[in-house]
């Protein structure tokens, strides 16, 4: 019945004694004990962490719930509590039906039982009866595409196989409530599919999920609401997109002052916008050249960390040549934050002769209205006929959206780029 | 819809039962593994579980039946050593295997729902195969040697019974007092190689001084092997000692699970 409360979460807070967590040897107990003992002292305080703190929200049947918030939120201690792994230090948790939760991929596996025998025992082991992994077994099988090597042990399996078999158990899996800690994308692109699909079929059959990820545009495809965690607190809560646009734009904020903030560079993150290795050791570079100077930068006049997507971005690099290699020449390419590469590009005219031990500079322009929202990373390449060679530096660049769309009615848009499509609307009827 | 509530505090002791009970195929699930997970990749395997007693019935028959001549009481040195090694193999391996059980566990107690003690209860099945084995192989010898027991043979069970309360006790305080304390899990190693000295397991307490006995029969274990001997092979009947040390066992198994039901909620924030 829909609008059924599944969970009910009231007043949850959790505490770790930071102390007993990290080192407690029977050593230091007892002489605590002694000290206590003999001075009459009070038992001295150990540090409090609070992981959850006065958490309280309410999941219905047929809900998809996200929730985001960075390391150490409190994500994956609510998720435990909430799976029953973890108890809480005040606060109640109640759940209603059978509650699955995936907290890793292949829990239960090991390596040296058969990839048959590590199906019944994760599946077991994640609730299911000896009876119902029986029935789902051909299908976890054929969902899983292990096929022959069903009888190898899994320590001779691929990593992939290995993941895939995991996560085949996990599929097949049947709870009232499934709690998800970032696992959906996993494998080949074939089984990803796979997988999305799995779970575009359980939201259709109106299971209730709660997911927890960094990956925004998953939560963004499967949650209808997404809680944000902040130090071990709901920070807010709303819809999927206003809540992700909201916790992307707090983290290019900080991002933003941790370039601003030059004065402790250790604990930036990310590369500056320019980068300076003219008189330093190890500038990237090969035999044949050696970098002097990266930059980034647009039209504006003011220093910017980050960049809108309304401005072309220019980026230059010099370099001194060292050994001319005429057959070759420099390219870029261009990554997501996680590693997948958006676009690639080369100058089209043929590569001039440079000559050894002149210093020259490349330009190349990122037009406007083409990346979307978000952080990249620049490579710079060698290629040529018998090179090809990617230097060991990157570039950062971060992306907002320009102020034009700030506070509009939708403020997500998924993808790395955003290129601006020749749009036309028509009366026809 | 079944409903649960996960709050602060530790259930009762008869929810806590009827958690581990709605698990219980759990048991036998981990049982099955390290079953399995035992003789994977083996070439002889289950024959490791005969090569393992044997070889060490024959060193001991050796040094202390051919070479120092251990006065057993009539008992054939071999059938001696085998009834000693039988049962204290078992319970050195529910000892050993369930006091590091639970840190063995580790990825599991964080990932998966379940009541933590089912971990070390599953030792007692996952050691009762190696246990069945000797305890035919002894059997064999014993027709061999055309040694027939008598009517005492049906307390037999009760000396196992209570050989495995007593491993399964230990195993169980030094599982949780492993997971508080990890110096002792550089300490079982040790009760499991030292322990056996302690223990007549190649040597009768008869073999001791009248005076050390009150201190032998601490060990639960020395009235066990003793108490197994006697229902087999017949011969000195129990003493007194006997029932002391099997009060102390039944205390140690309830305060054991006691305390592991104190310490389960907790489990997974230590490990």
């Amino acid at each position: 019945m829909p609008g059924e409360v599944m969970i009910s979460v009231k007043n949850l807070s959790k505490c770790y004694q930071v102390n007993q967590k990290q080192k407690s040897s029977l050593k230091q107990d007892i002489v605590r004990f002694f000290k206590t003992f003999l001075t009459d002292e009070q038992q001295r305080q150990e540090e409090d962490f609070w992981a959850l703190k006065d958490v309280s929200f309410e999941l219905k049947k047929g809900e998809t719930l996200g929730i985001i918030g960075a390391n150490g939120a409190g994500k994956s201690t609510l998720l435990k509590i909430l799976s029953g792994i973890s108890y809480p230090t005040s606060g109640t948790v109640e759940t209603y039906g059978k509650i699955a939760a995936i907290l890793d991929v292949g829990t239960g596996f090991h390596p040296d039982l058969t990839g048959r025998e590590n199906i019944y025992l994760s599946g077991t082991l994640l609730g299911m009866t000896k009876e119902e992994v029986n029935s789902r077994f051909n299908s976890i099988l054929k969902f899983s595409g292990i096929g022959k090597f069903i009888e190898t042990p899994v320590k001779y399996y691929s990593s992939g196989m290995y993941i895939r078999l995991a996560f085949s158990v996990i599929a097949f899996l049947e709870a009232d409530v499934m709690i998800f800690d970032e696992v959906i994308a996993v494998g080949d692109a074939e089984f990803t599919m796979q997988c999305k699909k799995k779970l575009e079929e359980l939201i259709a059959q109106g299971k209730t999920l709660i997911i927890a990820s960094h990956n925004m545009n998953e939560l963004f495809n499967y949650c209808h609401h997404t809680i944000r965690l902040e130090k071990g607190q709901i920070s807010s809560e709303g819809n999927t997109g206003s809540e992700i646009s909201h916790y992307m734009e707090d983290v290019f904020h900080r991002l933003k002052e941790q370039r601003r903030v030059k004065l402790n560079p250790e604990k930036v993150d990310l590369q500056p916008n320019t980068q300076n290795w003219e008189n330093t050791k190890g500038a990237p570079g090969n035999d044949n050249l050696s970098f002097t100077r990266f930059t980034i930068y647009t039209m504006r006049t003011e220093k910017e960390a980050v960049f809108f997507t309304n401005e072309d971005i220019y980026v230059e690099l010099d370099f001194n040549v060292l050994k001319n290699n005429g057959g070759s020449g420099l390219a870029m390419a261009l990554y997501t934050m996680s590693g997948n590469p958006v676009f690639s590009s080369a100058p089209e005219f043929e590569q001039q002769s440079m000559d050894d031990g002149s210093k020259y500079r490349v330009c190349f322009t990122i037009p406007k209205n083409l990346l979307n929202q978000g952080i990249f990373t620049i490579n710079i390449f060698q290629v040529g006929e018998e090179t090809y060679y990617k230097f060991p530096f990157e570039a950062n660049l971060i992306i907002h959206l320009s102020d034009d769309y700030t506070n509009k009615w939708f403020q997500l848009f998924p993808g790395p780029v955003k290129p601006q499509l020749t749009w036309n609307y028509e009366r026809i009827q | 819809m079944e409903k649960r509530v996960i709050e602060a505090g530790s259930k009762s002791l008869s929810a806590y039962f009827r958690d581990i009970s709605k698990h219980r195929a759990l048991i036998f699930t981990f049982a099955y593994r390290d079953i399995k997970v035992q003789y994977a990749q083996t070439f002889l395997g289950v024959l490791w579980s005969v090569i393992q007693p044997v070889t060490a019935l024959l060193i001991f028959t050796f040094f202390f039946g051919k070479i120092i001549k251990v006065n057993t009481g009539g008992i054939p040195y071999p059938l001696f050593a085998l009834s000693g090694i039988s049962v204290w193999s078992y319970f050195s391996f529910l000892m050993g295997n369930a006091g590091t059980s639970l840190i063995q566990s580790r990825d599991l107690i964080k990932k998966i729902s379940f009541p933590k003690i089912i971990i070390p209860l599953s030792k007692v099945l996952s050691g009762a195969s190696d246990f069945l084995i000797t305890l035919l192989l002894m059997f064999v010898v014993m027709v061999f040697d055309r040694k027939v027991p008598g009517i005492e043979i049906i307390a037999l069970p009760f000396f196992i019974l209570i050989a495995l309360f007593c491993g399964l006790a230990a195993g169980l305080w030094l599982s949780t007092l492993t997971v508080r304390y990890r110096d002792v899990h550089h300490i079982i190693p040790f009760l499991v190689s030292f322990g056996i000295w302690l223990t007549p397991v190649f040597y009768p307490t008869t073999m001791l001084p009248d005076k050390y006995h009150p201190f032998i029969y601490l060990n639960p274990m020395a009235g066990v092997i003793e108490g197994f001997r006697w229902s087999l092979f017949g011969g000195q009947p129990p003493s007194l000692y006997y029932a002391g040390s099997f009060v102390f066992v039944f205390i140690l198994t309830v305060g054991g699970i006691i305390n592991f039901k104190k310490m389960e909620n907790r489990i997974s924030d230590w490990i």
